[in-house]
This record gives C-alpha cells, sequence and structure tokens, in this order.
C-alpha cells in the first residue's frame, strides 16, 4: 500500500517545483497534495463493496480492479477540462492541478495494469512486467527520493 | 476489436519513409514501454526548461522515441491491439505534459485546448477504425524552432 502516499508525494513535489511555487504558498502547496491524492479516492468505494474478495485475495496486485475510470483516459480528459477552466482564473493553480494528477495517473500506469480506454476498450495493458515485490521496491524508492525532495523543497533549498 | 486501427491515406508519405528507416536500421531488443517512460522523462523535463531551443530538442527527442517505441515494438510483437493502445495514451499523457507548460501563452492555449481534442480524436480513432490525430508536437516543433531562430 506505498503507492497512494509514493505517488502523491512525488506527482505534488514535480507541479510544485515545476511551477516554481515557493514554500510560502500554502494554497498551492495544499491543492499540489489534494489533485496528486484524489485519483486514489476511488479505491476506497470499491474496495468496500468488495471487500470480501480483497479479504479472501488479499489487496497485493488486485487494486487496478479497484479503479474508476479516472484511473484511465477519461482521467486525463477531466483533468484537462477543468485545467482549462482553472486557467481563466488562476493559471498556477490549473498548471499544479493538471501536473500533479496527471503524474500520478502516469505512476499508475507504468507501474501496474490498465484499461486506458474504458469504457469503450477493455483491453488490459501493461507497460512493464513487475512482480508484486519490485512494485513495493519502486514504490518505497519513490517515496524515499520524494521524501528528500520534500525537505529539500520546504528547506528552501530547491 | 481486436484490429489496430488503420493509418490514413495523409500518412503515407511519412509513413513510407518511417518504414524505409525500419527495415534498414538496427534496433536494441529492449521493451519498447522503455522509450515510452524515457518520452515521459523528457515530457517532464520540459516543464523545467527556459531556452527555445532546449525546448526544442527536448520534443524532437519525444518524437524520436515515439518511432522507435512503435518500430521496436512492432520487429517484435508485429502490430497489436495492445502495442497500438499503450502507444496511444502514452503520445496523449506527453502531450498534456507539454502544453500545460505553454498554457500561459495564447499559442500555448490552443495547443492545450487541441490536446483535449486529440484525446477525443483517440475514442473516435478506437471507435472508428481509423487512426485519427492532430501532430501537436511535430507542429510545436515547427513553432520553436522558427521562434528560436527568429530570436
Amino acid at each position: 500500500m506505498a503507492s497512494t502516499p509514493a505517488h502523491a508525494a512525488s506527482a505534488s513535489i514535480i507541479a510544485l517545483t515545476a511551477a516554481q511555487v515557493t514554500p510560502g504558498e500554502t494554497g498551492y502547496i495544499a491543492a499540489a497534495l489534494v489533485a496528486a491524492t484524489i485519483l486514489d479516492l476511488d479505491h476506497i468505494l470499491y474496495v468496500l463493496r468488495d471487500w470480501r474478495m480483497y479479504r479472501r485475495e488479499g489487496f497485493a496486485g488486485n487494486l487496478h480492479q479497484a479503479r474508476s475510470i479516472f484511473h484511465e483516459m477519461p482521467g486525463l480528459l477531466l483533468a484537462g477540462i477543468v485545467s482549462a477552466a482553472l486557467y481563466f482564473f488562476d493559471p498556477t493553480l490549473a498548471f499544479i492541478v493538471l501536473v500533479a494528477f496527471s503524474i500520478h495517473l502516469l505512476e499508475d500506469w507504468f507501474l501496474g495494469k490498465s484499461m486506458p480506454f474504458t469504457p469503450l476498450d477493455s483491453t488490459l495493458v501493461r507497460y512493464f512486467t513487475i512482480s508484486q515485490r519490485q512494485k513495493v521496491l519502486i514504490d518505497i524508492l519513490i517515496l524515499l527520493a520524494s521524501g528528500g525532495a520534500w525537505i529539500l523543497y520546504l528547506s528552501g533549498a530547491a | 476489436m481486436d484490429s489496430v486501427p488503420e493509418r490514413r491515406g495523409v500518412t503515407v508519405p511519412y509513413r513510407s519513409l518511417t518504414n524505409f528507416l525500419e527495415r534498414h536500421i538496427s534496433l536494441p531488443r529492449i521493451n519498447p514501454s522503455l522509450y515510452q517512460l524515457a518520452a515521459i522523462v523528457a515530457s517532464l523535463a520540459y516543464l523545467y526548461i527556459d531556452s527555445t531551443w532546449g525546448k526544442a530538442s527536448l520534443v524532437a527527442f519525444i518524437l524520436l522515441t515515439d518511432w522507435l517505441d512503435g518500430a521496436t515494438a512492432r520487429r517484435q510483437h508485429g502490430k497489436t491491439r495492445e502495442g497500438y493502445l499503450m502507444d496511444v495514451t502514452i503520445d496523449r499523457a506527453s502531450e498534456m505534459l507539454i502544453f500545460a507548460g505553454e498554457a500561459g501563452t495564447p499559442l500555448g492555449k490552443v495547443f492545450f485546448l487541441l490536446t483535449l481534442a486529440n484525446i477525443g480524436l483517440a475514442y473516435y480513432s478506437i471507435r472508428s477504425g481509423k487512426h485519427t490525430s492532430l501532430p501537436l508536437r511535430c507542429a510545436w516543433l515547427v513553432v520553436l524552432v522558427v521562434g528560436a531562430v527568429g530570436g
């Protein structure tokens, strides 16, 4: 279950540094964290719905089944539409929301299985064949690297 | 729904050239997704770069990886629907990142909105069986090079 904190921490710090937001701009930092995390809220609904199955088979390697269409291309499209609207009011916020959301989405795509063009096409795609153990290791490395980047960022060094 | 959407006739000259190159160059036997990962990393790097030539170089690199991933995949597995979907997905995500960084300018806004249209066209391609997309990154490369040359 290291995925959510790892992907949220990395996606948000990339969005904030790319937008050149300073550590004092807490509104943008909060927005980056929300945009980088909100994608995984859909897991909760599906896990609650299929709780018995997850108790029986475990979460490892099965969470791709606990995803809404927003974990696929419709999510990227929605993030783009929301950002397009936000660009009229606050371009920095629009950029942060889009980049943070997109990076989390891309990390999920690269590290797991996805059905990008669901509901139109249910072809399951997998970019890299990695074991659950390797996936957890990669997520831990992402978490450590982004944790370090967050420390540097908040201390004003990044 | 297992077929790969066909390319449109307008792309024949470009495809003829790339097919010729594909037949005559040697490609390493690596997972084509490594090129897609490189394209996304380069798209993220684009967000940190201010230099127009730097941006143009990155877009050229991204276009090269886009071609290499398709060429490598075709050589290893032939044309597959899975490969097509992976390629289109990463292309759209790469465009989204690049034009998110450019949406502060009027022309960048237009390209950003066209990126959204391109996602719609990706769905249309899958539904119609005819691949349709706007070559936004190619067009943007031209914009960058013209801008860089023009000073």
